[in-house]
């Protein structure tokens, strides 16, 4: 690039009349660092900022600069001749082109056709076919060197040509000068900032081709003047501009990333000051910040589970060490400052860190409360399995045994008679102990008929009197209800064990999510009281409810909140 | 005495026909479930349904709903429950509309004809049944001191009999006391427990059921 650069400029400098941009050194100068810096801000685009298409394009302006630097009469070998031919149009319309596909807004089907229309207008038009039909000694020039690519002489269809490209130009050139002007406009405020070098430097260079146009349709003698070249060098100043934006646009992030460093570190100790934060300095008030487990589920900054059909369109990942740990969705419409937020987020990175494995350890407490309640509801449905099992099977069968005993016994002998009446009885007693067996493994009253009936059934066989205050009827999930169920039952076979105990009262108190259960258990000491707390905690604690004891001069007084939400 | 039979384990469902036949029932139906028993108590219109609580299809109260149905479509047939639960709460849903011609009856005591027998004849005669072991487990209850503590080794004798169902007449018969005596009791029962007596002796059952409940 530099070496096509320097020698175009030799060539340039030694016929500087020929040549568009002149052959002055300081003419030489801007256009060479117009090149040079083209090809770079390009590759940077592309390259470190992910802006491919319009790094790209910037990219190719630069050759496209050095080609038209070539004095084309005098162009040296024929290489460099048919290039310099068919190539001379295409700097100004890359450049644009470059503008246009710069992230301001979504690309629409106008922008494509207006994109569309300038490179055709260049490559084509302009470019490939003139060049073919272009004989350089029937068209007078006997010192040019060979055209490569000529297929047809045809100078009238040529210069027809040249005259539809200088109208395609024109039309091109105010195109799209308006719509990536109105793509800029609309842009939220940081995007128009961002790209405003890019933007409408290169939009200017639109302009300036569409007038230099105009000027070549309007003057009768084709050929360089001094307004064609002032606006050739014009718009090299303005490839200029566009470069110089992209190292304004560096500049700007390496000093947000150094502010945000220091705002990160002073202040944003939560996710959702964070989040506020980074939105603040891309102006998106949507933006989203999520965090990822190891199986890559998504997951908020208090561990709760994300669906993904949440993100509202474009995406930063935050990677460490390989992994991804979390995203920032924001809207597309800010995709044209992606470069400024990832620099904000990079500054973010060590908080974003941080928060991260917070919202895991969350996520993972989250998982193990999950699996304690199921392992607690699965051994509570294993219970009623069994206690169902119990009466439906082992408790049938020995009541089928009886009668049959009964039918066989009455047509024995008396003796006979005897021993099955007292087989029977043997069976009667074991009925009775299943029956007890069942009642204490899970109360058939309990499930069939809620708290309220499963509390009235055990204070028919408690041990001490059990008073419930208010029946109730309305259910609760079973896992709320076994869990207000076993404390009761434990509370009153506790008290039975002891000597001094009297009466154990229940004030349910119920409400949609909440089942509220407060036991006075008279002449029941403190650390009875405490015994009980703590065979009850881990399923109330399940349950994400709470219990307490309180030991008054007569009685224990055992509170337990238990939610009865989903 | 015409019996229909519904239970939903075979075994048993044959070893109760057979039982009942030799005891000389008439049973002239058996069956497994609900719409099995419905249909059959309006084919053979029979004195009394003999009906196991849990039946198909959901095994829970199929027996309890297919009492209540009975009552109000058959009035002429009376029901007697059969269950394995020793739970208060069915024998007074059971009774809560129709109290007259049903009973509870715990499933183990099926295999002594007599007492089975008895039960039966009972609720065909109008009567309600209420297992024993359900009213000396109500009795028996540990409570906190009250006009229960009041009553005599007597009266708490014949309240328990009151609570099974049985009549003043039964009572006197059963425990060899005069009706005058048995009558002199209740009342005092009643006044002492602060209830309403009620003539009718299976109204009474569920006000001293409901009484012992609470």
């Amino acid at each position: 690039m530099v070496a096509l650069s320097a020698e175009t400029s030799r060539l340039a400098a030694a016929n500087g009349e020929t040549a568009l941009g002149g052959g002055a050194l300081w003419q030489s100068i801007l256009q060479g660092a117009a090149a040079v810096a083209a090809v770079t801000a390009g590759i940077v685009l592309a390259l470190e900022r992910r802006v491919v298409a319009c790094g790209v394009l910037l990219a190719l302006t630069g050759p496209a600069i050095a080609l038209i630097q070539v004095p084309v009469p005098d162009a040296g070998t024929a290489v460099l001749f048919t290039a310099a031919l068919a190539g001379g149009s295409l700097a100004p319309a890359l450049a644009g082109a470059a503008a246009m596909t710069s992230p301001v807004a979504r690309f629409r089907r106008l922008d494509w056709l207006v994109v569309g229309v300038a490179l055709a207008t260049a490559v084509v038009v302009q470019g490939l076919l003139p060049a073919a039909l272009f004989d350089p000694p029937a068209a007078g020039c006997f010192g040019c060197a060979h055209n490569l690519v000529e297929v047809h002489d045809d100078l009238s269809l040529y210069t027809r040509l040249g005259h539809s490209g200088l109208i395609l130009t024109v039309v091109w050139g105010v195109g799209l000068a308006l719509r990536s002007g109105w793509r800029w406009v609309s842009a939220p405020r940081v995007v128009r900032l961002v790209n405003a070098p890019i933007v409408l430097a290169g939009a200017a260079i639109a302009v300036v081709a569409a007038i230099a146009a105009i000027h070549s349709l309007s003057t009768s003698t084709p050929g360089i003047d001094s307004t064609l070249r002032f606006c050739w060098l014009l718009q090299c100043g303005l490839v200029l501009v566009m470069a110089f934006g992209v190292v304004v646009d560096g500049q700007r992030a390496r000093g947000l990333t150094r502010r945000m460093t220091d705002d990160v570190l002073a202040k944003a100790s939560d996710a959702e000051t964070l989040r506020v934060t980074i939105a603040a300095s891309i102006g998106d008030p949507s933006l989203t910040l999520v965090f990822l487990r190891d199986d890559g589920a998504l997951i908020a900054a208090d561990g709760s589970n994300i669906a993904e059909t949440n993100s509202v369109g474009a995406v930063v990942r935050v990677n460490r060490t390989d992994s991804e740990i979390a995203e920032i969705w924001y809207d597309t419409r800010f995709v044209g400052a992606s470069y400024q937020l990832v620099a904000v987020v990079r500054a973010a990175g060590l908080a974003i860190e941080h928060l991260a494995a917070n919202a895991r350890l969350l996520a993972e407490l989250d998982d193990l409360a999950a699996s304690r309640l199921r392992i607690i509801a699965a051994g509570d449905a294993e219970r009623r399995r069994l206690e169902r099992d119990l009466h439906d099977g082992a408790q049938q069968r020995l009541i089928a045994l009886q009668i049959m005993l009964q039918i066989v016994g009455s047509h024995g002998s008396p003796e006979l008679t005897d021993k099955y009446e007292a087989a029977r009885r043997e069976i009667s007693t074991a009925l009775e102990e299943l029956r007890d067996l069942a009642h204490g493994i899970h109360p058939a009253a309990l499930t069939d008929g809620g708290l309220g009936e499963g509390l009235r059934s055990l204070s028919e066989t408690s041990p001490v009197p059990l008073i419930v205050d208010g029946s109730r009827t309305s259910r609760h999930p079973i896992d709320a209800e076994a869990a207000a169920y076993r404390l009761v039952a434990d509370t009153v076979s506790s008290a039975g064990k002891l000597t001094t105990a009297s009466v154990v009262t229940v004030t349910l108190g119920e409400s949609e999510d909440m089942l509220r259960l407060r036991l006075r258990a008279e002449g029941v000491d403190a650390s009875t009281g405490d015994d009980i707390m703590s065979r009850a905690l881990d399923r109330i604690v399940a349950l994400d409810g709470s219990i307490t004891v309180e030991e008054t001069d007569e009685a224990t007084i055992i509170e337990a909140v238990i939610p009865c939400g989903s | 005495v015409r019996v229909v039979i519904a239970e939903d384990m075979v075994l048993l469902r044959e070893g109760l026909t057979r039982l009942l036949a030799e005891a000389g029932f008439d049973v002239v139906g058996a069956t497994g479930d609900l719409p099995g028993l419905l249909e059959l108590v309006a084919e053979t219109d029979p004195d009394v349904a003999l009906v196991d609580i849990k039946m198909p299809p959901t095994h829970t109260e199929e027996g309890l709903q297919g009492a209540a149905i009975i009552r109000e479509r058959h009035p002429r047939t009376a029901v007697l429950l059969l269950s394995s639960y020793l739970e208060s709460r069915y024998a007074s849903m059971l009774l809560e509309n129709h109290p007259a011609s049903s009973g509870y009856l715990l499933k183990d005591r099926v295999h002594d004809s007599t007492v089975l027998g008895d039960a039966l004849r009972r609720v065909v005669a109008g009567e309600c049944v209420i297992d024993p072991a359900i009213v000396a487990q109500l009795l028996g209850r540990s409570r906190a001191r009250g006009p229960l503590d009041d009553l005599t080794e007597r009266e708490r004798e014949i309240l328990g009999l009151m609570a099974e169902g049985y009549s003043n007449q039964t009572i006197c018969r059963d425990l060899v006391i005069s009706p005058r005596t048995v009558e002199s009791h209740v009342r005092s029962v009643f006044m002492k427990l602060g209830l309403d007596e009620s003539p009718d002796t299976s109204r009474r059952v569920l006000a001293v059921l409901a009484y012992l409940q609470a």
